[in-house]
């Protein structure tokens, strides 16, 4: 039960939202709720005001140009279900059918949700990390567009400020035929992650070239990624790999369910996995 | 001896899957006010003030108290077991006064009309602590000058036990072999789905308290509350409406039990309190040290058994959870043939929140503690691990069997049920499987374990100790209604008893009412506890039927003109077998019985009622010649086994469980299933992933994201298997299944990580087996 008074918006224009945002000293965006509603049943958090974005039009993916633009309150069930008819959305749809929680948590909780909340131990940023994922934000000031590096400050700690409110979130479109791979570590089914890594295999122009994108999370307060090494597809050693990509974890998360040491000693083996599925090719983008 | 059916459904069970079963939650009276505890932040603190003004101010408060305000009404609560346990007496109070012992610890009350607002008001209580030094682990409770939690004690030791037989020092220094290991088990909880839950209703005008409320004991609640609440019994009528699961949990003792009680006193209104899930999960259980030795000869004969044991058990309550403990000493060495042991039991008070019961009751730790010395030293000896259990079990002749602790095991037949597990389970399949996996670099582990389960606890000085009642009682119109003792913790026993009369009395099961949990309609006893449902109730309740069914059939040999002996209750009908072919309805024959008493029932007692007590054989309190008593009458056990891998992360993947299952004469198959299934997988959860986490003192793990719980993808299909070994010592030879499966599951996954880790196995010391715990056994850094 929420103990205390909240002012509930429901605006009908993007404007009307971001005027609420600018103007209110303590407020919280609610797409899903799927995080809000628990923190604020335990009083976790206490907003004067919520201000629910489900009638600005910002759930839906679509292709525009090379990119891939995802509104910031598209559920993981559409997500998956979008698989099927827009390029670019493999890995994404891979990670939105594992979220824990069911149909219940899949048909309510939205992408950019994950991401404004930027829990360390959730599927959603390192995946966005990877995707080279673009956050536009907006506010009564303007529009801007953070990358994901910057964008995923630390835990739960992101570069949006109380006055944004984030609206889409943009991929660059991946050449055809990029491997996907993921994969994350729970202790057991009704965990959260532990581990996440996923892994992208880039086709390069030269014959046999792929560029190896990894990023570990789950492991560290903010995704850490593995860029642009530029490799013939038969030197890609996913053991290697996946230690060169957990080397790059430096301040390590820990908390009841794993705590110091244990996710840095895994994350070569759950990134090695990620890559091991990408080689295999499986699924593409 | 009642026919008994196996398959009968759950009687009402549509009301619970269709949400139509009332919860005590959902009790509604006209008036009623919410009640939210305020608790201490701190583990151990002297209370300089406690300020209510702005809490009282906030919106829609009713009243708000301390310790001190409620005193005036309210005496301590009693304690459920004999104060004389203790090194000195103490004094609990449902607020505490001046001093608190644990972070948790009830300290103000406030009430509303809502329950927000009780809530929000609670936040503006401003309660000044002087902060005390506290022990938060058994250590720092056992040093010297540790602060005291009961000054009066001098000493933070509660209670001890130390149980010897035969010659242990002889036996080790004789021995060939003699194998050293250590446990040690996080604390845990039960987590039932339903939180607890009370609704006191005081009525000023008749003096009378009736307190609704989720309690697996009814009457022990009342006594306590009345005592508490300086009012005679028959001023408190307790209600249980349904109860969505105990494991223990819900066993009288809980001070806001006494509280709502005296809120709705003070106030002359309806109180509740619904436990919040964070509170719930204060209660806590388990946690302790063990270590142990064992001795044996090189053909893996045991010859000794020595454990010394500390049990960290949180501020001592008035709940009977820290009795656990002495539980977990009193069943070694279980099932195997020992003739020197020595088992040194030091329990120990700290500044947590009190153990309250939970499934197993301790003997899930001593079946895990003796399964795991058995399996260290098969390793150390090179004996196959089954191999060293058939040559120690205990042989169906040998039973009765006095353990150490002076209880006596009853029946059993350990070595049968052995073979027939080993086949079920494709034991040898499943080695050659594991054999071949590892040349493939992948480790699977296999376990086998035994579990013994001492049930019907009827501890001496407990109130009560050792009885249950029922009443059977025939109603005019021929309905029959069976009211006893026992509850039912949501686990459908009330199905059980139902079946139990309906076979005496040739009627249908869901022709037969059966009402528990009201103090004004039930008889004294305990209510839910060790498996008594059946075992105790439902043996009263057959007797009482026993009774019923002989005054009907005179009456009906009356009307015949036949012989009492020859008459038949079968389907709704009585018949002679001299007459098949005159059949008259059981209705008929009630009414003729309640009509015509001075014609047709010359010889019949009316009324057509009877009350039986079923008091277990096999207990005895008066001390043994070794100075023992024994307070388990029975003994249900079962066997397990478990193949499981060991990933390279150190996560565990089950897969395949299979045990084969004892629990004597068995009423209603689907029952037994259900609750051994419930226990493997609790097991399961207390093995691999289930552990509180204490940070100085207070609870950091209260919710299920970070207190797991075994969900179905974790498991995987558990294959049961049944043997019946009457026990020779209950009318019916019923044994009781309320906790058989948990130590045994907990043992076996323990024991098939340890094979799955090989040498580094030998180092496994915590449970539960979490993959940073396995992870460091794999990679050699938990030697």
């Amino acid at each position: 039960m929420i103990g205390h008074d909240i002012q509930f918006h429901a605006p009908d224009t993007l404007d009307d939202a971001l005027s609420l945002l600018a103007a209110a000293s303590n407020a919280a965006v609610i797409g899903g709720g799927t995080m809000l509603v628990p923190d604020m049943t335990l009083a976790r958090v206490q907003p004067d005001a919520v201000i629910d974005i489900r009638r600005l039009g910002l759930s839906g993916v679509a292709v525009q140009g090379a990119s891939v633009v995802i509104g910031a309150a598209t559920s993981y069930r559409e997500l998956s279900a979008a698989v099927q008819t827009t390029p670019g959305l493999a890995l994404l749809g891979l990670m939105a059918s594992q979220i824990t929680g069911g149909p219940q948590i899949r048909n309510q909780a939205t992408i950019g949700g994950a991401a404004c909340y930027a829990n360390p131990s959730s599927d959603g940023p390192a995946c966005l990390t990877v995707l080279d994922a673009r956050f536009q934000l907006a506010s009564t000031s303007g529009v801007r567009e953070v990358p994901a590096q910057e964008f995923f400050v630390g835990a739960f700690r992101t570069a949006r400020r109380k006055d944004e409110l984030l609206v889409r979130i943009i991929i660059p479109r991946l050449p055809d035929g990029t491997r996907v791979g993921y994969d994350k570590l729970k202790i057991c089914e009704s965990s959260w992650p532990i581990v996440t890594a996923s892994c992208l295999l880039i086709p390069q122009s030269a014959r046999d070239t792929v560029c190896a994108r990894i990023a570990i999370g789950a492991a560290s307060p903010a995704p850490v990624v593995l860029a642009d090494a530029a490799l013939e597809v038969s030197a890609v050693d996913p053991v290697s790999l996946g230690q060169s990509a957990a080397s790059l974890i430096g301040e390590e998360w820990a908390d009841e369910l794993a705590g110091p040491g244990y996710r840095r000693q895994v994350a070569p083996i759950i990134a090695r996995r990620a890559i091991q599925m990408a080689m295999q090719g499986a699924i593409r983008t | 001896m009642p026919e008994s059916e196996t398959g009968v459904l759950r009687l009402h069970g549509h009301d619970f899957v269709a949400g139509a079963a009332e919860y005590a939650a959902d009790l509604k009276l006209p008036g009623m006010l919410f009640a939210v505890v305020v608790r201490s932040p701190h583990p151990s603190a002297i209370i300089r003030s406690i300020d209510l003004e702005r809490a009282r101010q906030s919106a829609g408060v009713v009243a708000a108290v301390t310790g001190l305000d409620l005193a005036k009404t309210v005496g301590p609560i009693p304690l459920r077991y004999a104060p004389s346990r203790l090194p000195a007496p103490i004094t609990v109070r449902c607020l505490a006064v001046d001093r608190v012992l644990y972070t948790g610890q009830a300290v103000a009350a406030v009430v509303a009309e809502t329950r927000a607002e009780a809530e929000a008001a609670a936040r503006l209580v401003l309660i000044d602590y002087e902060l005390l030094p506290a022990v938060t682990n058994a250590e720092a409770a056992l040093a010297d000058g540790a602060p005291l939690l009961y000054p009066e004690w001098g000493t933070n030791v509660m209670a001890r036990d130390h149980i010897r037989v035969g010659d242990v020092e002889s036996a080790f220094s004789e021995a060939d072999v003699v194998v050293k290991g250590e446990l040690a088990f996080s604390p845990a909880t039960s987590a039932p789905i339903e939180p607890r839950a009370y609704l006191a209703d005081w009525d000023t005008k008749r003096q009378r308290l009736t307190l609704h409320g989720s309690f697996q004991m009814p009457h022990p609640t009342r006594w306590c509350v009345a005592q508490a609440l300086k009012l005679r019994e028959s001023q408190v009528r307790v209600i249980a409406p349904n109860v969505g699961g105990t494991f223990g949990l819900k066993m009288a003792g809980h001070p806001e039990e006494v509280l709502v009680a005296g809120l709705s006193q003070l106030i002359g209104r309806p109180v509740a309190f619904h436990e919040t899930r964070e509170e719930c999960f204060l209660a806590n259980g388990r946690e302790q040290r063990h270590q142990f030795e064992i001795a044996a000869r090189v053909d893996g004969t045991v010859l000794a058994f020595r454990d010394t044991m500390v049990a960290d058990v949180g501020a001592a309550g008035p709940g009977t959870g820290w009795i656990m403990a002495l539980v977990t000493a009193a069943a070694m060495p279980t099932v195997y043939n020992v003739s020197n042991c020595e088992i040194n039991c030091t329990i120990v008070a700290t500044n947590k929140t009190s153990w309250q019961g939970i499934r197993g009751y301790g003997k899930e730790v001593a079946n895990l503690v003796m399964e795991r010395a058995l399996d260290l030293l098969a390793a150390e000896i090179g004996v196959d691990p089954v191999e060293i259990r058939r040559r120690n079990l205990l042989q169906p002749d040998q039973l009765p069997r006095r353990l150490p602790s002076g209880l006596v095991i009853d029946s059993g037949d350990y070595p049968a049920a052995l073979d027939q597990l080993l086949t079920f389970f494709g034991y040898d399949e499943w080695r050659a499987r594991q054999g071949r996996e590892a040349a493939e670099g992948r480790r699977i582990g296999i376990g086998l374990t035994f579990e013994l389960t001492p049930e019907g606890a009827s501890f001496p000085g407990s109130l009560p100790s050792g009885y249950e009642t029922s009443t059977v009682r025939v109603e005019p119109s021929g309905e029959v209604q069976v009211a006893t003792s026992v509850t039912s913790p949501g686990n459908g026993n009330e199905t059980g008893i139902a079946q139990l009369v309906a076979g005496t009395l040739g009627l249908s099961p869901d022709s037969i009412v059966v009402i528990q949990g009201d103090t004004d309609v039930t008889p004294f006893g305990l209510g839910n506890a060790s498996s008594r449902g059946l075992m105790f109730g439902g043996a009263a309740a057959a007797l009482a039927a026993r009774d019923i069914r002989s005054k009907m059939a005179q009456c009906a040999a009356d009307i015949l003109g036949a012989v009492p002996d020859d008459i038949h209750f079968e389907t709704g009908l009585l018949w002679s077998t001299k007459a098949p072919d005159r059949r008259l309805t059981f209705a008929e024959v009630a009414l003729t019985i309640y009509t015509l008493p001075f014609s047709t029932a010359r010889n019949v007692e009316l009324p057509l009622q009877s009350t039986h007590t079923y008091m277990p054989q096999n207990v005895r309190h008066v001390p043994d010649e070794h100075g023992r008593t024994t307070s388990y009458p029975s003994f249900p056990y079962s066997v397990h086994a478990v193949a499981l891998e060991v990933e390279e992360t150190g996560k565990i993947r089950l897969l395949d469980y299979a045990l084969v299952h004892d629990c004597g004469v068995i009423v209603n198959g689907r029952l037994v299933e259900g609750q051994v299934k419930g226990a493997v997988v609790m097991g399961i959860g207390a093995a691999l992933w289930e552990q509180l986490v204490w940070a100085n003192g207070a609870v950091a793990t209260q919710r299920f994201k970070n207190y797991l719980l075994p969900r179905a993808p974790d498991l995987p299909v558990l294959r049961i298997g049944h043997r019946v070994t009457p026990s020779p010592f209950h009318p019916l030879g019923m044994k009781g299944a309320g906790e058989s499966g948990f130590g045994g599951a907990m043992a076996c996954v323990t024991s098939a990580i340890a094979d799955a880790l090989g040498k580094n196995g030998r180092h496994l010391t915590h449970i539960p087996s979490t993959p940073e715990r396995v992870l460091a056994l794999m990679t050699g850094d938990a030697a």
